[in-house]
């Protein structure tokens, strides 16, 4: 497919973020959703200094990496998620271990493979801790690939930590959970549940017994007693997806905002302190939203004028399709993908903060796993996407799902404060069929 | 409403129970009429209060010792021996005793002096002196004990000796003689005394695994595969899984059998002289080293710069403390610090060969809590799972060491033991995840239809449905409001 070409940017897609014992901070990024699929080139750790200086990176192969680990070696352990496997990587970016290459197929020793790992420690018994999202377990297993122990009743979980008395605390995010395993894998400890957390990402034991909790769609970070009381919490519209937490000196916490593509250190009265972001805006936006009909088409790419397509696949491959197909009364964009990740057209807007705005379109649907959406993502001055959009972390009211025929879907919404600009999106999540039309979106 | 015998197999090792099972066939059966599993032990996983954990369901917090000895004050070292008078509460024994049970304890650690308590009998175990002293109640229990199995063996240690160092034969001759008598004296009991609660403890499951270890397990650094001595371990649990089935044969249809251990013994693969790491480290300095091993008690401590010492056997380390313990050096504002770093620093201790371990440390209030937390060390470790033992000894001059003048020892003690209970009202429920120690007493109580006492830490019984019976309204002044809401609060977090 045709594909917009951006100006490359540094930070796309922050995950991880880790204070080092040198006083940088190590980021890994995702990579980018502009160009078509992972881009390759485009995930990334980095190391910087306080002053912004890359210090470090390494990118070679990585797609989609989830996490990185400074080790005492002075080594890092990536978790390179779209290339389903783990890697070991020296100063001078040799690749000293790989889990690809375990007993000569990549596979552990129960024969299966590393599926969509999304974090990884390096433990003090020598072993390596990783979190397998799509496998919905959560493993330790020895150089050689041999499971130690594992735990498989998560769904989806995020942010493993192993605690100095053997236990193992992670985030079991489709749960709504925090929850702390013993060795033997009983639940000792949770804090969670439907209405308390909403897809917690991370979360960490701190040294004084609490637990440092990203409860992301949500968008807040929360401390919380062993005995379940919330002692501190944080939370800004200046951030849409607070995705790692982790707390520093001084009781200092730094977090990920990854769609907010940006790096934060914060005090606990909630100051910033320091961040780490990128500057989105490298075209204009347009005053008004243009050709929300679909009618006007570029001959040569064959995409509607003024549309931006992008994809965001978590796993690679597969078919992207962007058609038109006539409605009624105009043309409509089709969008069809068969895999997890999400694929969209956009469309960036001048917009003021504090303010009601309407967006409406009409959706048809087709065999949809997760959902179609039209989405208004707002973004403030530096070009970071804001809470209180309407997107997949903050449905809005309009999602359509599964098979169903044109329908009108529409909400009125105010913009947060500090929004300069708006991201209006004909958007699909995970695999299935949708048409969109008539996308339109005006001050009230 | 039902009777309950409690067998406690000192030391019995889960993993081994399942791995000769098929040669075990009254365990075998009693695990596929009832309930079994692993039972988690206490930090550290030893002898005294593990059992006094399960007969309280309390944590040591709650009475105060973390091994043989204790302080109950701020001294350095733990000067005071272990004794009954010192559990403040109540034990089941004396929990059933007020409500009007008949029962007899029989060789249960941490009963010597034997408690004067009506209607009540005890033998007690081999923390008691010597036969020469009062080890009945009542008194007069002791002829009949004589009269039954001849002169009581305490322990498999003879006067002036310790097992470990006797003749092996001899040794484990005693062992059989000993866990003889406790089966005897059992079953006398089950089937003579009409006691509503019998609580038997068998030692000869700690010590022989304590001798034998090495002789069938060929990941035993001491690994001798040639011995005669190679079933022997075997052989003992095919003689305790013989009494276990004629112990059943015994019991009426009213009565429970709930067999369960303290902790395990498993593989020792070695020491880590505990000081001799503190004082490499800087944490700890003496006034001169010894010329000979020395254990904590006769080193010469120069307190004034010493930040951190450890006790025993197992790892339990505490900080000196400024206006705790009397020299106090350790800022009270750098406690966390130093037990943070202290924690790091222990977790990357590696073995002999530089292979890492898979350590765990506890910090004193994440785990335990009550009136007597305080006195009680600060930090506990767990090297490489217990696989690791400690030597409170200095003058080793290095940091790794296998025996102690104690003598030789293969076993090391395991955080998880075994337990397996059958009979009227239990549910053949099959294996169960997440025992601990403190479901022993409200288990019990819930199988004699009595009710879960306030302050008892988990309420709910090894069951068909995790039963809960009622809170007993009886007068427990033993925790504050503030204690209770603690507890409470804690027990909150974790579901219960």
């Amino acid at each position: 497919m045709q594909v917009s070409n951006e100006v490359s940017k540094i930070l796309f897609f922050p995950l991880d973020v880790n204070y080092l014992a040198n006083g940088n901070i190590l980021i890994t990024d995702g990579g980018s959703w502009d160009v078509g699929g992972w881009g390759e080139a485009r995930s990334k750790v980095l190391e910087i200094t306080r002053s912004g200086e890359i210090v470090w990176v390494y990118d070679k192969g990585l797609i989609f990496a989830h996490s990185a680990r400074r080790l005492k070696s002075g080594h890092t352990l990536i978790t390179d998620t779209g290339n389903n496997r783990v890697i070991e990587v020296s100063p001078n970016n040799e690749v000293v271990w790989d889990t690809s290459y375990l007993n000569n197929k990549g596979t552990l020793s129960d024969g299966s493979s590393i599926n969509y790992p999304n974090d990884a420690h390096l433990l003090y018994n020598g072993r390596i801790l990783i979190s397998e999202r799509n496998n919905d377990r959560i493993t330790e297993i020895d150089k050689e690939g041999n499971i130690c122990w594992q735990y498989d009743r998560s769904v989806h979980q995020h942010g493993v930590q192993r605690l100095a008395n053997g236990n193992t605390l992670f985030a079991d995010s489709e749960r709504n959970y925090v929850v702390e395993l013993d060795m033997k894998g009983n639940n000792v400890w949770q804090y969670g549940g439907d209405g308390v957390l909403n897809w917690p990402r991370d979360a960490d034991r701190l040294s004084n017994g609490n637990t440092l909790i990203a409860d992301t769609r949500n968008n807040r970070i929360l401390e919380v007693s062993k005995a379940g009381e919330v002692l501190w919490s944080y939370a800004t519209p200046r951030c849409s997806s607070l995705y790692e937490v982790e707390e520093g000196p001084e009781g200092h916490i730094l977090y990920s905002d990854c769609l907010g593509r940006q790096v934060v250190e914060i005090d606990r009265h909630g100051n910033i302190l320091w961040t780490f972001r990128n500057y989105y805006f490298n075209r204009k936006p347009l005053s008004n939203l243009v050709n929300g009909d679909f009618a006007e088409i570029d001959p040569d790419i064959q995409l509607p004028k003024y549309w931006t397509s992008c994809i965001y696949f978590s796993e690679r491959g597969g078919s992207i399709k962007v058609d038109r197909e006539e409605t009624e009364n105009s043309n409509a964009v089709k969008l069809e993908t068969d895999r997890r990740g999400f694929l969209m057209l956009h469309q960036t807007l001048a917009a003021e903060p504090k303010r009601p705005y309407l967006i409406k379109g009409i959706i048809k649907s087709k065999d949809l796993e997760e959902f179609a959406q039209i989405q208004a993502a707002f973004l403030d001055s530096e070009g970071s996407y804001m809470h209180g959009s309407i997107s997949a972390n903050h449905p809005g009211g309009f999602l359509v799902k599964g098979t169903q025929d044109w329908k009108e879907v529409g909400a009125v919404i105010w913009s947060p404060s500090e929004a300069t600009a708006v991201d209006i999106r004909c958007f699909l999540m995970n695999s299935g069929e949708a048409w969109f039309s008539n996308i339109s979106f005006e001050a009230l | 409403m039902s009777k309950v015998v409690v067998l406690g197999l000192d030391g019995f090792n889960p993993e081994l129970v399942q791995r000769w099972l098929d040669e075990l066939p009254n365990f075998k059966k009693m695990q596929e009429e009832g309930i079994w599993g692993e039972m988690q032990s206490t930090v550290p996983p030893i002898t005294p209060q593990a059992w006094t954990c399960a007969q309280v369901g309390r944590n040591p917090g709650a009475f105060g010792f973390w091994d043989f000895t204790y302080r109950d004050d701020f001294s350095y070292g733990q000067p005071k021996l272990v004794n009954s008078k010192i559990i403040k509460p109540d034990p089941l024994y004396r929990l059933l005793s007020k409500m009007g049970k008949k029962l007899a304890v029989i060789n249960v650690p941490v009963t010597y002096p034997p408690p004067n308590i009506e209607g009540a009998y005890f033998i007690t175990s081999f923390m008691t002196p010597s036969t020469d002293h009062d080890f009945t109640y009542p008194k007069e229990l002791k002829k009949e004990i004589n009269e039954l199995v001849g002169e009581y063996i305490l322990d498999a240690s003879l006067p002036g000796q310790n097992y470990r160092t006797m003749d092996k034969d001899v040794v484990m001759k005693r062992i059989y003689d000993m866990d003889s008598q406790r089966f005897t004296l059992l079953k006398h009991f089950i089937t003579e005394k009409d006691c509503d609660y019998i609580f038997t403890v068998i030692m000869g499951t700690d010590r022989m695994p304590h001798l034998f270890y090495r002789y069938f397990d060929e990941k035993h650094k001491r690994y001798d595969p040639d011995s005669r001595y190679q079933d022997t371990l075997k052989e003992h649990y095919k003689f305790v899984d013989k009494n276990v089935g004629e112990i059943r044969s015994l019991l009426d249809d009213y009565t429970v059998l709930f067999i369960h251990s303290d902790h395990s013994v498993q593989r020792l693969d070695g020491r880590i002289n505990l000081n001799e790491w503190l004082i490499n480290e800087g944490y700890m300095t003496l006034k001169e080293y010894p010329s000979e091993l020395n254990p904590f008690n006769d080193l010469k401590v120069d307190w004034a710069n010493t930040k951190a010492w450890a006790t025993g056997y197992t790892g339990q380390i505490y900080l000196n403390v400024k206006g705790r313990e009397s020299q106090g050096i350790v800022d009270p504002d750098d406690y966390y610090k130093l037990l943070n770093e202290l924690t790091v620093k222990m977790l990357e201790i590696p073995d002999d060969e530089g292979k890492p371990l898979n350590t765990q440390v506890f910090r004193k209030e994440d785990i335990h809590f009550g009136p007597y937390t305080e006195y009680g060390p600060d930090l506990f470790i767990h090297f490489d799972e217990c696989r690791w033992n400690i030597s409170e000894m200095v003058g080793y001059k290095k940091l790794y060491s296998y025996d102690t003048p104690l003598g030789p020892d293969d076993g090391g003690h395991g955080f998880y033991g075994y337990f397996c209970l059958a009979g009227p009202g239990v549910p053949a429920k099959g294996q169960y995840y997440g025992a601990s120690l403190l479901n022993v007493a409200p288990t019990v109580l819930y199988y004699m239809d009595i009710p879960v006492p306030r302050g008892m830490e988990i309420k709910h019984a090894l069951s068909e449905e995790e039963e809960v019976v009622e809170d007993l309204k009886t007068e427990e002044v033993f925790y504050s409001e503030d204690d209770e809401q603690v507890i409470q609060d804690r027990l909150a977090a974790l579901g219960y």
